[in-house]
């Protein structure tokens, strides 16, 4: 015999209606059971709603704390870095060293701590910073060469040699300008590798500072510079950038 | 006879009432429905007891999901369809397997049985309930229900000659209890 009820058929004879419509009553107490069952669902759904409740509140507690920790991180990090560029406001007046100029050029020094340093940059040909003399010209290079208005390179030449501090020095009526240390430090870190753009803000912060300041701040500054140089070893006093010529 | 005022006047505010949690509204819509959704967990139980079991996980089942329930179509098939679930998922729990190879080709034959008129439907649902599991769940579901035996295999993950075997079976056992009860006016095979 044939299968072909495949489809969806409709209960039509008496028996199959009745036992569609058959109700029956069950146990009173069904209800109770059913009661506490759902009791027990809104007391679960509310405890779960209060520990997600506790969490998130957790987690955005954690999560401003965390935000303000980096942030005070970040800001200490900007100062810090900002604090050597940064002119100090104090008080103390750095002694300038003062010269007296002729042509630009530095001539004596009657200062007992500082003297001019007068080289030609043949006279720093050579590779070894550890050499005093100069090969060609005979010239005695100044253990604390002096960097004068003009000559900023012939010094930072001096600087990158000796691996000396530099101390900065300007006639009273001297302006530096903020290119000179630009291009000293361009020199001072050598062969290609330029200083960044924190030393050119660093020159426009001292040129708006108090210039009473002024060798305190560049004398820091070139210690940054110095530190550049050993880290580097740059001595190769004659393979300037051909801007700072 | 139980005492509940009845808060909630039309079907919609009940149902909302009970999307709401609101228990008075809940035990309103049990108290409505019980009689109707106890009759479909008795032919599908073996006995009262678990039919009363069925009854209860349905329900819970019908609260908790009342907020899914969008105003289309019946309400009333729909918490009959959640019933009927709920005795299949009951039946699944119980009966892993079915054994597809229990009944003979033979036993194939569009088995048609009649009720007698003494007979009542609480006789003919006892009788349902005395059935195996799986031929009382194919039984409601073509009879009752009127699935057809392709839906009934996919449902119970059988096949459809197991489903028709099981059918088989269970208008063959209805048709001889019922004539055991009533030998004078019970006509079996067509």
């Amino acid at each position: 015999m044939q299968w072909s009820d495949n489809h969806q058929h409709t209960p039509n004879d008496g028996w199959q209606k009745g036992l569609q419509s058959f109700e029956a009553q069950p146990n009173d107490q069904l209800w109770h059971r059913i009661e506490t069952r759902l009791d027990e669902r809104d007391q679960y759904t509310h405890a779960r709603k209060l520990t997600v409740k506790r969490y998130a509140s957790f987690a955005s507690i954690a999560a401003v704390v965390c935000l303000l920790a980096l942030s005070s991180v970040s800001f200490w990090n900007q100062q810090s870095e900002q604090s050597n560029v940064q002119p100090l406001a104090t008080n103390d007046k750095p002694t300038l060293q003062t010269e007296q100029y002729a042509n630009d050029v530095p001539t004596s020094a009657d200062n007992n701590s500082t003297q001019a340093v007068h080289f030609q940059p043949d006279a720093l040909k050579s590779v070894n910073p550890s050499e005093k003399k100069s090969a060609e010209k005979g010239e005695i290079l100044n253990p604390i060469p002096t960097v004068v208005k003009g000559s900023s390179s012939n010094v930072l030449k001096a600087v990158a040699f000796n691996h000396t501090p530099v101390t900065v020095v300007s006639a009273p009526e001297a302006v530096l300008q903020p290119s000179d240390f630009y291009h000293a430090s361009l020199v001072a870190l050598g062969k290609g590798q330029y200083c960044t753009s924190h030393y050119n803000i660093t020159m426009a912060k001292m040129m708006m500072c108090n210039k009473d300041h002024l060798h305190y701040e560049v004398d820091r500054m070139l210690r940054v510079v110095e530190d550049k140089i050993a880290s580097h070893c740059l001595c190769m006093a004659e393979e300037y950038p051909s801007d700072c010529e | 006879m139980h005492l509940l005022r009845e808060r909630y006047h039309t079907e919609k505010e009940l149902i909302e009432g009970c999307q709401s949690g609101k228990r008075a509204a809940q035990e309103q819509l049990y108290r409505k429905y019980k009689g109707m959704l106890f009759g479909i967990c008795l032919r599908y139980a073996p006995d009262r007891t678990s039919a009363e079991d069925l009854l209860q996980e349905g329900f819970v089942k019908i609260f908790f999901r009342i907020s899914s329930y969008d105003h289309k179509g019946s309400f009333e098939g729909w918490m009959k369809r959640i019933m009927v679930n709920t005795a299949l998922d009951e039946y699944r729990k119980k009966n892993r397997q079915i054994a597809t190879d229990t009944f003979t080709e033979a036993v194939h034959q569009d088995l048609a049985f009649e009720m007698p008129a003494e007979g009542s439907m609480e006789t003919l649902v006892q009788l349902i309930q005395e059935l195996p599991d799986g031929c009382r769940t194919v039984f409601n579901l073509y009879e009752v229900e009127g699935y057809a035996h392709k839906e009934i295999a996919e449902m119970l993950g059988i096949s459809e000659g197991a489903s028709r075997s099981q059918l088989s079976y269970a208008k063959a056992k209805l048709s001889e209890r019922l004539k055991n009860l009533f030998p004078k006016t019970y006509a079996v095979v067509r």
